[in-house]
Order: C-alpha cells, then sequence, then structure tokens
C-alpha cells in the first residue's frame, strides 16, 4: 500500500519503544491539529535542503502487517568503517598513490543530499568508479551545485563542453546501458546525473593513466591534477614532492589559469595546494578512485 | 589571496593530518645524458583531454604506440634526431621517440626563474627536479 503522509508528531507525543498509540491520542492530535490549521499561514517559506533528503517515517502500524523501520536519508551503499581497505594498501612507493579506500565519506553525504546523488552513485559504480570519488570531485567543484561557470563550463561536475563530450561517448562506449539515462547533447551538461556520467569516465581514465605511470591504486587525490589540469600534467604532480611548486609542474599554464585554481605562481608548493584540496575533499581525500 | 591559500592549508593540514599529505619518491641523484624538455602545447591544451601526443617505439609514424608523453620530457642529450622524431627516455627507462616539433625547452609560463634537469628516483625511474 502507499504510503501516506502523516502529519508531524509534536515531541510531547512520544511514544515508548514498542508502544502503540491509543485511538484517543489520535482524536487529540487531530483536533490540535485542525486548530492550528485555523491560524492564518503567512506564505511558504523556502527551504535549502542540507543533507540527505527527508524520508517518511510511519509510526502507526498499518493493521495486519508487521512494523517496518525506515532509516531517515538516502541509504548508504558503503560501510562508514573508513579503515575498510579494497586494495591491497601497498600502493607504488614511487608515487603519491596507493593503499587508498573505498568507503563512505562526507562528501558522499553530501552528493547523496542533491536529489541525483543517488543515481550518480549508480553511475559511478557502473562505470568501477568509487562514489566518494565522484562525489568529492562534485564538491570541490560545485559543492554539488548546479552551476554555470566559466566559458563553457558547467554543471555540478564543471567540465567544458568538450570534455563533456568527449567523456560521455567513451562511457557509453564502455557501458551502454548507460545510454537509456543520458540527456542527449550539451543539454546534459546542466543535468547532474548526465555529467556525472561523464565526471565517473573522467575520473575513470584518471585512474588508468596513473596506473601505467606506476601508482598501482591511485586515491582521489592523485586524481585530482588529472581532472583540474589535463592529462599531460596528472602525473608529474600526483608524483611530486611536497616542496615543489606548482608553477614549475604545470608549466605550459598561464598565472591566470593557476590563479583560477587557488595557485600563486612562484609560491605555492604541492603540499600547500593538496592540503587545501583535502580540506574541502575531507576523508574522500585518500579513497581508491576505483572500485 | 596567498594568505587565503596559506589559511586553508594549514586548515587542511589540521583536518587531514599529514598522512593525507602525497608522498613523492626521493630523488637519487641527477641523470646525466639527457635534458629536460616539455610538451609544445597551448594553455587550452595543457587542460584538454582530447589533446594528447605519444611516444613511439621507434623514429617513425608507423611505429607501435609507446605510451603517453606528460608536460615534461627527458630528452637525450645531446639530442638525437631521425625522421623528425627524437630521442626520449620513458620513466622506467625504456629509450621511445616522439615528434620533434613537440617539445621545446623547459619553461614555465608562469615563473619563467624556474629551471629543470632530469633526475633518477628511489624507485628507478626517472624524473625531474625544479630549481632555481
Amino acid at each position: 500500500m502507499k504510503p501516506r503522509p502523516l502529519p508531524s508528531r509534536p515531541a510531547s507525543a512520544a511514544l515508548a519503544p514498542g508502544s502503540r498509540p491509543r485511538p484517543g491520542g489520535i482524536v487529540a492530535a487531530t483536533a490540535c491539529a485542525v486548530a492550528l490549521a485555523a491560524v492564518p499561514a503567512f506564505g511558504q517559506v523556502p527551504v535549502t535542503l542540507n543533507g540527505p533528503p527527508v524520508q517518511v517515517r510511519p509510526y502507526v502500524p498499518e493493521p495486519g502487517l508487521p512494523e517496518i523501520t525506515i532509516p531517515q536519508g538516502t541509504p548508504n551503499p558503503f560501510p562508514s568503517d573508513p579503515t575498510r581497505s579494497s586494495g591491497d594498501g601497498s600502493g607504488d612507493g614511487g608515487s603519491s598513490g596507493g593503499g587508498g579506500i573505498v568507503a563512505s565519506s562526507d562528501a558522499l553525504s553530501t552528493m547523496l543530499g542533491q536529489p541525483w546523488g543517488a543515481a550518480a552513485v549508480a553511475n559511478a559504480q557502473a562505470l568501477g568508479v568509487n562514489p566518494s570519488a565522484l562525489a568529492a570531485t562534485c564538491v570541490v567543484e560545485s559543492g554539488c551545485q548546479n552551476v554555470s561557470g566559466t566559458g563553457s563550463v558547467a554543471g555540478a561536475f564543471q567540465m567544458t563542453a568538450s570534455t563533456f563530450t568527449a567523456m560521455i561517448n567513451a562511457a557509453v562506449a564502455q557501458n551502454s546501458a548507460l545510454a537509456s539515462q543520458i540527456v542527449p547533447g550539451l543539454a546534459g551538461q546542466m543535468d547532474p546525473a548526465t555529467e556525472s556520467i561523464a565526471a565517473s569516465e573522467y575520473l575513470l581514465q584518471a585512474a588508468q593513466q596513473l596506473q601505467a605511470a606506476g601508482i598501482s591504486n591511485p586515491t582521489v587525490l592523485d586524481a585530482r591534477p588529472f581532472y583540474n589540469f589535463g592529462p599531460a600534467n596528472a602525473v608529474a604532480v600526483a608524483q611530486a614532492n611536497d616542496n615543489q611548486l606548482m608553477s614549475a609542474l604545470l608549466p605550459n599554464l598561464t598565472p591566470a589559469q593557476l590563479r583560477a585554481n587557488g595557485i600563486t605562481a612562484g609560491q605555492t608548493t604541492v603540499g600547500q595546494w593538496r592540503a587545501t584540496v583535502s580540506s574541502t575533499m575531507g576523508s574522500a581525500a585518500n579513497q581508491s578512485v576505483l572500485i | 589571496m596567498r594568505t587565503n591559500t596559506l589559511a586553508l592549508s594549514l586548515c587542511g593540514l589540521l583536518v587531514t593530518g599529514s598522512p593525507l599529505l602525497a608522498e613523492g619518491s626521493r630523488i637519487v641523484g641527477p641523470l646525466p645524458g639527457y635534458r629536460c624538455m616539455m610538451l609544445y602545447m597551448t594553455p587550452d591544451q595543457a587542460v584538454d583531454p582530447n589533446f594528447q601526443v605519444r611516444y613511439y617505439a621507434a623514429p617513425s609514424e608507423s611505429a607501435p604506440d609507446a605510451g603517453l608523453a606528460m608536460a615534461e620530457v627527458a630528452v637525450r642529450d645531446p639530442v638525437q634526431q631521425v625522421n623528425g622524431f627524437v630521442a626520449a627516455r620513458f620513466p622506467t627507462g625504456a629509450t621511445v621517440w616522439i615528434k620533434a616539433n613537440m617539445v621545446v625547452p623547459y619553461h614555465s609560463l608562469s615563473d619563467p626563474t624556474i629551471r629543470c634537469r632530469t633526475v633518477i628516483l628511489q624507485n628507478g625511474h626517472s624524473g625531474f627536479d625544479f630549481y632555481r
């Protein structure tokens, strides 16, 4: 039976665990609700959703059915224990990567708080990408908000039009089942669920390139330069020591391009950049890109 | 801007702790016989995922693909040019070839005072060291 929306239960009407509401209590609550409804409304107040969407929590049992408990928020498919490792944990001694984990994260919770969050998680998984890696990307890029950007950059994952198109095509070539979920053309760039497919593919390609360079289990932080500064610059930044200058490792980028990424030429070190990115990504930063 | 960056960095250090900060491979020493060059590409091409420069296994366009070139390239010094290709060193040590018109001497667009040299890393791969 389709769940019916129920009036909020005031705190004073809290029931002891395992107890059932009495009919008299329902009548009284109904009368109270009617009385409250008589108060003139002053218009709707827009509310910004912060966190997972609120779900209906039935507290009146359906006659003839067992009691069902529905947890609040969108179910998180990953364990919250960040120590659970999916890989061998050994990584590669010659790089920053290796030993990442796949687990829940603050970033994942933020993405799941969006109406398209659950679809994005499924899309990432369909391409073999850790949903927390995808979530960290949208958190860093836009706070997981579907916004426009400079030039052709747009969407929750802030991809350029050309990158979006290339990655969507590559994703569908890899997993044709995704084709039915894509908003066609560049309109898909502003559909976060569609753009999540392109972003997942981009992360996948980043991980594969880093693996080819000897980083056996790239972390989300390792893959960030690929997403941010392009494939040609990805490995150098991922493998760099913390004391090296970002402007040395990104010789083809202009001062303006560096500034747009919070980097001051001749001053910002790799360590500073990593720390800034990590603080924004939260616990997802050291997780594996790949599932 | 710099103050904000540093403040964020310090905040990040406090929040994430040092384990999250990646650690690169240690430089063992200079790599003689090679010079530090870089790909010839525009700033837009640098961040374009569709722009890729490949290494070849031999100095010919019909030679097998030998991998993807990164921004910095270790080109053999003195330069060995054959059929429009120059010899270079793949990070793992293999000799590869790249089109001569796709590499230029290293220079940072945002920080012209920086110099680059080829080095050997602790893991045996070749890498690059930057200095002024």
